[in-house]
C-alpha cells in the first residue's frame, strides 16, 4: 500500500486508561493493509480495523517517546507511546490516509474475502427479503398495494423501487405528492398491523412554506386515512422541535397545515436534529471519555450532555405511535425534514413495540432492511464511510440501537437477542467489512454492484447465533404483547457496555447470562442422554430374548460408555470458552467454580472413582 | 412510622411519614370527628416508649421453628478464625460490662497485653473503646482491630500505655511493618475533634504506625443527604434533572467513600502488608461500617446467609451501634439529631458489591430488604436498644423473637441461586462513580410508577433451569437403574448400579 511506511515498530507502550494504576503493556506494533495490530508480550492481539478509527492525535513528546491516542467509532480508545518520534509520525501519517478513503471502492468490503463462492454470496443477499416481509404483514392486500411508481427510481432516488401505497391513490396522485415532498419522499407504508388494520407511513416534510398546498398530496394523505377501515382520522407526527418546524417555512418547507387535511390531527414530537445529536454525543464521550474516569461529577456530565434526554424523546415518540395504532386503532404518517433520520428511527422503533417479530434476531435484520437500509438512511454519510463532510456525521443509527437497548433491560425475557447482537450491529456500520451499510440508498448500492463485489453481514450473524441469543428470551411469554416502556428519568441509564465496552474491570450481567446459557446447554445435552437411554430400553424390551443384545447395552451403561463419555467432554469444553467468545473479561469464572463445587461435593463421597472419571474424560477430550 | 400529625394540606385526614421513605396521607370523612380517635391510638402505638407501652417485640407470640439467638454464638465464630492462638487471648474482663459499657462480654485482645494493661487503656480512649480485634486473616495472620479515637484533646496528652498496646498489636503477626491506622474520619473532622477531648493518633507520639484519614463523613451529613433523595423519589421522581438531583444528595458519593475506605482496609490486611486498625470518633458508626465491609469483602463465610448474620449479629449489634438511637424505635422524637441511616447505607454497600459480584453471595436482594424493613419494625428483637448491656438487661434474647429466627426458616425465599459457594477469594468492588447506582428498587419501590419485576427474571431463570436439571438427573438415575436391574447376570458388569449413580452426577 502506497500509504505504508513503516509496517512494524517495536518496543511500543499501551496504555490502559480504565485500570487505576496506569498500568502499561509494551509490545509490537504492525501496520497492515486493513488493520492496526498490537501484540503485548503475553502474545494478546488487539486489533483495530482502519475503518473504525475516528481520530488520530500525535500529543507533546514526553520522555518516554511519543504518545499516539486513537480514537475509534466503537468507543474504544487506545494510547499508544512510541519510543522513536519517526515511527509515530510515520505511522500517523499513514493511519491519517488509511482512515479516511476517498472512494467506496477502497474500503475493506471490496477486499475482504471470507471464502464464499458466488452462490453462497448470492444466498447471503437473498436471506433478508423485504417482499416476503410485507406479505407477512398481510400487504398487499384490498387497501394497499404495491406501486411500480418508483421502479426506475423515477420519483423519488433515495426510495426503494418497491413501495406500498394505498390501493385508491393513482400514479398521478403519487406523482403530484412527491413533487410536493421534500427530496420527492412522499408517504408509503412502513408498517401494516394486520389485527388493527391501521398503518405506520413514512414521507419527508412538505414544501408548504406559508401557505402553498398540493391537492395531490392532499389526496394521498385522504387515501391513507380511508385505507383503514376503522379509524377515518390519522395522526401526522412531525418529529422535530417545533420550533425547527417553523424554521423550515421560511425555505419553503414546513408541515402540515390542519385545515388543509382531511381527518387528520397533528403532532410535533420535539427529536432534535442530527447536529444536536452528534454534538450530544460529543459532550458525552468528553465526560465519560479520556478525562472523566476519575471525577465524581458523572452524574450532573452525563446530564449535561444530554444524551439520554435525547434517546427519552425518541423512545416516547415511539410509545406515542404505538399507543395511536393500539389504543385509537389510527393510522399514523412519520415525517422529520427529509424523512431519513429521525423518521427511520420513531417508524422502526414504533414497529418493534408493536410486533414481537421484530424482537427476534432475524426479525430485528429485517426491521433494519426495511426501515434503515432501504428507505435510504443515509448511512454512509451518517457513519463517515468516506472522507466527507463531517456535519453530515450523526450517530442517529447509534441512537436507535440505544433505544433497542433500553427495551431490552426493561424487558429482558421480549428479546431473542443479548447485548451482543447489538454491539455487534454497531461494529459493523462502521467497520465496512460488508456491503450491507455502504452507500446512502439502494440506488447508489446497485450502482456500487454491492451484490457483486462485496458480501452480506446477515448470513454472518445467522452463523453466528449461538453467541447472540439472550438465554432469558422466553417463546412461552406472550408473543403478541406490545411493549409498553416506561419512560421514568432513572430507567434511562449510561450504556456502559457500548460506550465503555473496553473497560476490563467489570461485565456482571453478561456473567449471569453466561452461566443460564451454560445451564440450558448442559440440560440439553441431559435432556438427549435420557433419549439414548429411553430409546435403548425400549429397544431392548422388543428383543429381550436375544442375548447378545443385553450385552451390547450393559457396555452402553458401562461408565465409559459414549454417551457419557460425550457428556463430560462437552462439560469441559463449554465452561470454558463462552467466556472468551463475548467480549468480556471476568475477575472470575463463576461457571468454573459451580463446576468445581459439584466436583468437590461428590468427591466426599467417592473420591477413587471421580478423579479417575476425570482422568478418562480429559484424555477423551 | 416517624411521624403522624392531624394537618392535613386541602383534605381532612392523615398525614403520615414513615421511616421508609413513605408518606401516606388518608382522607377521611368530616363527619363524626373520626379523626382524632386514630390520630391518638396510631401515635400510641406508634411511639410507644412515650406512653410507657412495651415495644411490639415484646409482645410478638410468633413461633418459629428455628431460633435465630443461637446463630451467633461469639466463641464459636472466634474458634472459626482460629482463636485464641499465641498472639490473641479470649479475655472476660468486660463480662459484666465494668470495661466498657458499649463493648460485648468477650473480647479478643494481645497475648501479651495484661488485664491491666487494658484498663489503662481504657481509660486514653473515648468511651472506654479499647482497640480489640474483630478479623484475623488465616494465613499471614494480619489483624483489623477497631477502637474509638483516642483522648488527645487539645493539649496532645499522649499515654505510654496506649502507645505499647497499639505496637503489642503491631508486633502479633512478626511484621517489622507499621501498623496502619485507619481514621474514617475526614482530617478536619479529627482535628476538630481535639477541641473536645478526642483527637487522633500522632506520628510523634506513635512512631511504628501511620496514620491515614477516610474522608467519610458524619451521621448529620449522611441523615441529610438521605433527606434529599426522598425529596427527589417522593411523592414525585424528579424527571428533568434527574441525574443532577442524584449527584447533589451526594448519596452515592457518600457510599463511594465508605466503599473505598472498606476496600484500602481490606487491601492492607489482604497483602499482608500491615495489621489495621480503624477507629471514627466512638467507634460505632463509620467504624463498624469500615470493619463489616472489609471483612465481608476477605472472608466468604460472611457472604452465606448465616455468615453474614452473624457479621451483623457481632460488628453491628454486639459492639454497640445505637440502633435504638439511630433509629429512634418507639420514639415520637423524629427530629432527634442522634437518628441517621448509618446501617441502611452499610447495606446499600452490600447491595452495591452484590450488583458487581453476582455469584459471591449466598443471599439475594430480597434479603437485604427484608433486614431493613425489620430494622424499623420492631417486630424482632435484633436491634433493639443501643448495646449488649442494655439487651441483657431487657432479657431481649428471652423475652423477643430474632429475625433471623424468621429467615432461617424459611431460607429459600432469601438465596441467590447463582451463589457459588468460594474460598479465599478476596472481594475488590469498583467504587467509582461509573459503577455505582441508585437502589431503586429499595429507594423508590413505593413509587407507582415503578414495575418491580418480582420475582427477578433472571434469578427466575435460572431457578427454572436448576430445577430441570434435577428432574433430568434424577430421571436419568432412574433409567440407568432399570436398566441396570434389567441385566440377568450382574457379576458380569464392571459397576454396579451404587457406582454408577455418582457417575451420571459427575456431568455437572
Amino acid at each position: 500500500m502506497e500509504h505504508i511506511r513503516t509496517t512494524k515498530v517495536e518496543q511500543v507502550k499501551l496504555l490502559d486508561r480504565f485500570s487505576t494504576s496506569n498500568k502499561s503493556l509494551t509490545g509490537t506494533l504492525y501496520l497492515t493493509a486493513t488493520h492496526l495490530l498490537f501484540i503485548d508480550s503475553h502474545q494478546k492481539e488487539t486489533w483495530i480495523l482502519h475503518h473504525h478509527i475516528a481520530l488520530v492525535e500525535k500529543l507533546a513528546l514526553t520522555t518516554s517517546g511519543c504518545p499516539l491516542v486513537i480514537q475509534c467509532k466503537n468507543f474504544r480508545i487506545v494510547h499508544f507511546i512510541v519510543p522513536r518520534e519517526r515511527d509515530c509520525h510515520d505511522i500517523y501519517n499513514s493511519l491519517l490516509q488509511l482512515s479516511k478513503q476517498a472512494k467506496y471502492e477502497d474500503l475493506y468490503a471490496f477486499s475482504y474475502n471470507p471464502k464464499q463462492n458466488d452462490s453462497e454470496r448470492l444466498h447471503g443477499w437473498q436471506l433478508i427479503d423485504l417482499a416476503e416481509e410485507y406479505k407477512r404483514m398481510g400487504v398487499p392486500n384490498s387497501n394497499w398495494q404495491l406501486s411500480d411508481a418508483n421502479r426506475e427510481y423515477k420519483i423519488c432516488e433515495t426510495y426503494p423501487r418497491e413501495l406500498y401505497v394505498p390501493r385508491i391513490a393513482s400514479k398521478p396522485i403519487i406523482v403530484g405528492s412527491s413533487k410536493f415532498r421534500s427530496k420527492g419522499r412522499f408517504p408509503v407504508l412502513s408498517y401494516y398491523h394486520q389485527n388493527k388494520e391501521a398503518a405506520i407511513c413514512r414521507c419527508s416534510q412538505p414544501l408548504s412554506g406559508f401557505s402553498a398546498r398540493c391537492l395531490e398530496d392532499e389526496h394521498l394523505l385522504q387515501a391513507i386515512s380511508k385505507a383503514n377501515p376503522v379509524n377515518r382520522y390519522m395522526y401526522v407526527m412531525d418529529t422535530r422541535p417545533k420550533l425547527n418546524a417553523m424554521a423550515n417555512r421560511a425555505a419553503g418547507k414546513g408541515y402540515e397545515n390542519e385545515d388543509n387535511y382531511s381527518n387528520i390531527r397533528f403532532q410535533f414530537v420535539g427529536i432534535e436534529n442530527i447536529h444536536v445529536m452528534r454534538s450530544s454525543l460529543q459532550k458525552l464521550l468528553e465526560v465519560n471519555g479520556t478525562k472523566g474516569l476519575s471525577v465524581s461529577d458523572f452524574y450532573s456530565g452525563l446530564e449535561s450532555s444530554g444524551w439520554l434526554r435525547h434517546i427519552k424523546a425518541v423512545m416516547d415518540a415511539a410509545i406515542f405511535l404505538a399507543k395511536a395504532i393500539m389504543v385509537e386503532n389510527a393510522s399514523v404518517l412519520v415525517h422529520c425534514s427529509d424523512g431519513w433520520d429521525r423518521t427511520s428511527q420513531v417508524c422502526s422503533l414504533g414497529s418493534l413495540l408493536l410486533d414481537s417479530y421484530y424482537r427476534t434476531i432475524k426479525g430485528f435484520m429485517v426491521l433494519i432492511e426495511k426501515d434503515w437500509i432501504s428507505f435510504g438512511h443515509k448511512f454512509s454519510e451518517r457513519c463517515g464511510h468516506l472522507d466527507g463532510d463531517p456535519k453530515e456525521v450523526s450517530p442517529v443509527f447509534t441512537q436507535f440501537l440505544e433505544c433497542v437497548w433500553h427495551l431490552t433491560e426493561q424487558f429482558p425475557q421480549a428479546f431473542e437477542f443479548n447485548e451482543a447482537f447489538l454491539l455487534q450491529m454497531h461494529e459493523h456500520i462502521h467497520s465496512c467489512q460488508f456491503g450491507n451499510f455502504l452507500g446512502n440508498c439502494q440506488k447508489e448500492r446497485e450502482e456500487l454492484k454491492l451484490k457483486e463485489k462485496t458480501y452480506s453481514l446477515w448470513p454472518f450473524l445467522l452463523d453466528d447465533q449461538k453467541k447472540y441469543l439472550n438465554p432469558l428470551y422466553s417463546s412461552k411469554s406472550p408473543k403478541s404483547a406490545v411493549l409498553e416502556p416506561n419512560t421514568v428519568s432513572f430507567n434511562f441509564k449510561f450504556w456502559r457496555n457500548m460506550y465503555h465496552q473496553f473497560d476490563r474491570t467489570l461485565h456482571p450481567r453478561q456473567s449471569m447470562f453466561n452461566i443460564i446459557m451454560n445451564m440450558n446447554e448442559q440440560n440439553e445435552q441431559l435432556e438427549n442422554d435420557i433419549k439414548d437411554l429411553e430409546s435403548k430400553i425400549k429397544q431392548r424390551k422388543s428383543k429381550q430374548t436375544d442375548g447378545i443384545l443385553t450385552k451390547e447395552l450393559l457396555h452402553s451403561v458401562h461408565p465409559e460408555s459414549p454417551t457419557l463419555k460425550t457428556s463430560l467432554c462437552f462439560k469441559e469444553q463449554t465452561l470454558l470458552p463462552v467466556n472468551h467468545a463475548l467480549r468480556t473479561i471476568e475477575g472470575s469464572n463463576p461457571a468454573d467454580n459451580r463446576y468445581s463445587e459439584y466436583a468437590e461435593e461428590f468427591s466426599k463421597s467417592e473420591p477413587g472413582v471421580v478423579s479417575l472419571e476425570y482422568g478418562v474424560a480429559r484424555m477423551t477430550c | 412510622m416517624g411521624g403522624a400529625t392531624s394537618r392535613g394540606e386541602n383534605s381532612y385526614g392523615l398525614d403520615i411519614t414513615c421511616k421508609d421513605m413513605r408518606n401516606l396521607r388518608f382522607a377521611l370523612k368530616q363527619e363524626g370527628h373520626s379523626r382524632r380517635d386514630m390520630f391518638e391510638i396510631l401515635t400510641r402505638y406508634a411511639f410507644p416508649l412515650a406512653h410507657s407501652l412495651p415495644i411490639f417485640a415484646f409482645l410478638n407470640e410468633e413461633k418459629f421453628n428455628v431460633d435465630g439467638w443461637t446463630v451467633y454464638n461469639p466463641v464459636e465464630e472466634y474458634r472459626r478464625q482460629g482463636l485464641p492462638n499465641h498472639h490473641w487471648r479470649i479475655t472476660f474482663i468486660n463480662k459484666c460490662y465494668e470495661l466498657c459499657d458499649t463493648y460485648p462480654a468477650l473480647l479478643v485482645v494481645p497475648y501479651r497485653a495484661s488485664d491491666d494493661d487494658l484498663r489503662r487503656v481504657a481509660t486514653f480512649r473515648s468511651r472506654n473503646r479499647i482497640p480489640v480485634l474483630s478479623w484475623i486473616h488465616p494465613e499471614n495472620k494480619t489483624v483489623i482491630v477497631r477502637c474509638s479515637q483516642p483522648l488527645v484533646g487539645m493539649s496532645g496528652k499522649r499515654n505510654k500505655d496506649d502507645e505499647k498496646y497499639l505496637d503489642v498489636i503491631r508486633e502479633t503477626n512478626r511484621q517489622i511493618s507499621k501498623l496502619t491506622i485507619y481514621d474514617a474520619r475526614p482530617n478536619v473532622n479529627a482535628v476538630a475533634n481535639k477541641a473536645t477531648g478526642g483527637g487522633y493518633e500522632s506520628d510523634d507520639a506513635y512512631h511504628n504506625a501511620e496514620l491515614f484519614f477516610l474522608d467519610i463523613h458524619n451521621i448529620h451529613v449522611m441523615r441529610e443527604s438521605l433527606k434529599k433523595v426522598k425529596d427527589i423519589v417522593y411523592p414525585n421522581v424528579e424527571e428533568s434533572h434527574w441525574l443532577s438531583s442524584l449527584e447533589s444528595t451526594h448519596w452515592l458519593e457518600h457510599i463511594k467513600l465508605v466503599l473505598t475506605g472498606a476496600i484500602q482496609v481490606a487491601d492492607r490486611v489482604s497483602s499482608g502488608k500491615s495489621s489495621v486498625l480503624v477507629h471514627c470518633s466512638d467507634g460505632w458508626d463509620r467504624t463498624a461500617q469500615l470493619t463489616s465491609l472489609a471483612m465481608l469483602m476477605l472472608d466468604s463465610f460472611y457472604r452465606s446467609i448465616e455468615g453474614f448474620e452473624i457479621l451483623v449479629q457481632k460488628e453491628w449489634i454486639s459492639f454497640g451501634h445505637k440502633f435504638a438511637s439511630r433509629i429512634g424505635h418507639g420514639d415520637k422524637n423524629h427530629a432527634d439529631a442522634d437518628r441517621s441511616p448509618i446501617f441502611l447505607q452499610f447495606i446499600d454497600c452490600v447491595w452495591q458489591m452484590s450488583k458487581q459480584f453476582p455469584t459471591a453471595f449466598e443471599f439475594n436482594e430480597r434479603f437485604l430488604i427484608t433486614i431493613l424493613d425489620h430494622l424499623y419494625s420492631c417486630r424482632f428483637g435484633t436491634f433493639l436498644y443501643n448495646c449488649e448491656s442494655a439487651r441483657e438487661k431487657q432479657k431481649v434474647t428471652e423475652r423477643t423473637v430474632s429475625l433471623w429466627s424468621l429467615i432461617n426458616s424459611n431460607k429459600d425465599k432469601f438465596k441467590n441461586p447463582f451463589y457459588t459457594k468460594e474460598i479465599n477469594r478476596v472481594l475488590y468492588p469498583v467504587a467509582s462513580m461509573r459503577h455505582l447506582e441508585l437502589w431503586v428498587n429499595y429507594y423508590i419501590r413505593w413509587n407507582p410508577r415503578i414495575k418491580q419485576q418480582q420475582p427477578n427474571p433472571v434469578e427466575q431463570r435460572y431457578v427454572e433451569l436448576l430445577a430441570l436439571r434435577d428432574e433430568y438427573i434424577q430421571r436419568l438415575e432412574e433409567l440407568q437403574l432399570a436398566s441396570s436391574a434389567k441385566l440377568p447376570d450382574p457379576s458380569t458388569s464392571p459397576a454396579g448400579p451404587s457406582q454408577m449413580m455418582p457417575h451420571v452426577r459427575t456431568h455437572f
